[in-house]
């Protein structure tokens, strides 16, 4: 089976945004940037976790983890341009398809064949 | 291999002899199919009758219109499919009384379609009828389902759209897969297989196996196997892997959950498996007298045999039909790849809205790797058809031959009588104007775009116009 994979590629791309608006986060003083601190590292672990499930080298993860890309992305933008007031609806946003991808990697009821 | 004729007509409609049911029975018998038949013949018209709610699948009018068809040339057309292998936990057409609970469902029933809806073969799936393909790219005997073995002529009437492991799902795969018996795709899906066999291609890995305590529906993990070959101790799994059928009932259970490693191995080799198994089909009924039929319609990323329908990965694209099953498939394909793909679709989270990609085996295959054109090369190679065809753009019938059938006369004539006796219309109302109205109304603000509040709701006051207009 190819290694590499669009569902991995999104991901990948999540965490690596995740991990920017994260570290950024750290050393903001704002509110909003310190609520955000708790959810960003929640919803890393949760990246991680799935990534190296069998759901993330079908074709079936690219919906949901192309969803956590473009949350994570616009968090990330956010939080480079101290955006702080939108932060905490990007965030929920983040955090919503986060859960959703989860969800999906169990795959409950899918047929692969 | 010359090429073969392919009779094309696109999915535009503006008349009733250029809606789709009117263009499938044009390219039916543009194509010579209706030629097959004759007075007397039994005619096996395969369809795919869908997965427990799955919402893909053709419409019954087609296979209906078809067998009014065939009944008028003479034949004695029955509408069919088979029982599957179990696939996953929750299979809906494994038997022939789950097969035929959800094709009534699904509404394919004797009543809609007009002449007796079949299981081929047999209850549980073994009623079938052996054949040697000395050809076979890789399977050398094929197990048909009997009562399409046993007809005079076969018309596949096949939706084309993706296949989570054939990739398409085309002619090719209604015969390779759609017309073996459940004994026949065990055949196909390389059960016992000393190299493909999920036994032997899939990664076993017990260790993953954390102990009943640690899997709250560890249960699932022995009920998975119609064959009972998962034993699942407090701190161990256990796998009777010898006797394993590739019945592929585990794998969508065993692989989230770290257990197995994908076969995919068994995926690849299985497409080159449907082609050899649809060759099986042909051989069992005769090529001469086998048709096939494609609507590319509803394409969606996945096959009708899972229980939901994704939005089409591109648009309707048309009607075809063919005596070739290689050709059919090969123009269905081509005529995906020219197409954009459709914004919103999972064509669209791949980046595949242009022409000119491979959009099947990008979307609906279950992992990278796999080819969409597989059945179609192993098609080539064991004398199934050609991949060469010539696409006929075929010409609409009269308006006349499409209309309603049970009554051709015009309304007028149909209906003067019974209208004058059972008068719908009330004259005698309202100085003749029948009902109570207004007398005007202000057409211009009811069409207007009034915008809305995120919810629907027209701006303004409700009750009248004028009060929505001042905001009154």
């Amino acid at each position: 089976m190819a290694e590499f994979t669009k569902g991995l590629e999104n991901l990948q791309e999540a965490i690596t945004a995740c991990q920017q608006a994260s570290t950024a986060v750290a050393t903001a003083s704002v509110a909003e940037a310190a609520q955000a601190r708790s959810a960003l590292e929640s919803v890393l672990a949760s990246l991680n976790e799935v990534s190296d499930k069998f759901f993330i080298k079908t074709m079936m993860s690219v919906p949901p983890t192309k969803a956590c890309r473009t949350e994570a992305t616009a968090v990330a933008v956010l939080v480079a341009e101290q955006k702080w007031s939108s932060l905490p609806a990007a965030v929920e946003k983040l955090d919503k398809a986060t859960k959703a991808l989860v969800t999906k990697a169990k795959m409950d009821g899918t047929t692969i064949t | 291999m010359a090429a073969s004729e392919v009779y094309y007509m696109n999915a535009r409609s503006e008349s009733p002899q250029t809606g789709l049911v009117a263009k499938m029975l044009t390219v039916f018998e543009a194509a010579g199919l209706d030629q097959l038949i004759k007075p007397g013949d039994l005619v096996a018209i395969k369809i795919h009758c869908g997965e427990w709610n799955n919402t893909a699948y053709l419409r019954p009018v087609y296979p209906r219109a078809l067998a009014d068809r065939i009944k008028e040339l003479g034949g004695r057309p029955f509408v069919c499919d088979t029982t599957t292998l179990t696939y996953q936990p929750y299979a809906s057409r494994a038997t022939e009384l789950d097969l035929k609970m959800t094709a009534e469902r699904n509404g394919f029933s004797p009543a809609v379609l007009g002449c007796p809806f079949i299981c081929a073969d047999g209850f549980i799936g073994t009623g079938d009828y052996r054949v040697d393909i000395p050809t076979g790219y890789l399977l050398k005997e094929a197990y048909i389902a009997q009562a399409i073995a046993a007809a005079d002529v076969l018309i596949c009437l096949t939706h084309f759209k993706g296949h989570p492991m054939g990739v398409i799902g085309g002619a090719i795969k209604n015969l390779g897969i759609g017309c073996q018996s459940k004994r026949g795709k065990h055949n196909v899906h390389l059960g016992g297989h000393p190299k493909y066999s999920v036994a032997n291609a899939a990664i076993w890995h017990p260790e993953n196996f954390k102990g009943k305590a640690s899997m709250e529906d560890w249960k699932i993990l022995e009920d998975c196997c119609p064959y009972d070959l998962f034993k699942v101790d407090d701190d161990a799994i256990h796998w009777d892997r010898a006797r394993c059928t590739s019945c592929l009932g585990c794998i969508g259970v065993m692989a989230p959950r770290g257990l197995f490693e994908f076969p995919e191995e068994n995926f690849a080799a299985t497409d080159a498996a449907i082609a050899d198994g649809a060759l099986g089909a042909v051989t069992a009924v005769g090529k001469e007298k086998c048709g096939f039929i494609n609507l590319a319609i509803d394409i969606s990323p996945r096959c009708d045999c899972v229980g939901f329908a994704d939005m089409p990965i591109v648009p309707n694209l048309g009607v075809f039909a063919s005596k070739d099953p290689v050709a059919i498939d090969m123009a269905c394909l081509d005529k995906v790849r020219e197409s954009h793909g459709m914004p919103g679709s999972i064509a669209d989270d791949f980046d595949l809205l242009d022409p000119g990609t491979r959009k099947f085996e990008t979307v609906s295959a279950t992992v990278h790797g796999l080819s969409e054109e597989t059945q179609i090369n192993t098609g080539t190679l064991n004398g199934l058809g050609s991949r060469e065809y010539t696409l006929i753009d075929t010409e609409p019938q009269s308006m006349k031959r499409h209309v309603f059938a049970l009554d051709q006369r015009p309304t007028g004539e149909r209906f003067r009588q019974k209208f004058l006796k059972f008068t719908p219309f009330p004259y005698e109302r309202h100085d003749g104007q029948g009902f109570l109205r207004e007398q005007e109304i202000d057409t211009k603000f009811v069409k207007a775009w009034h915008g809305n509040g995120g919810n629907g709701g027209v701006a303004g006051s409700p009750g009248t116009a004028e009060g929505a207009r001042s905001g009154d």
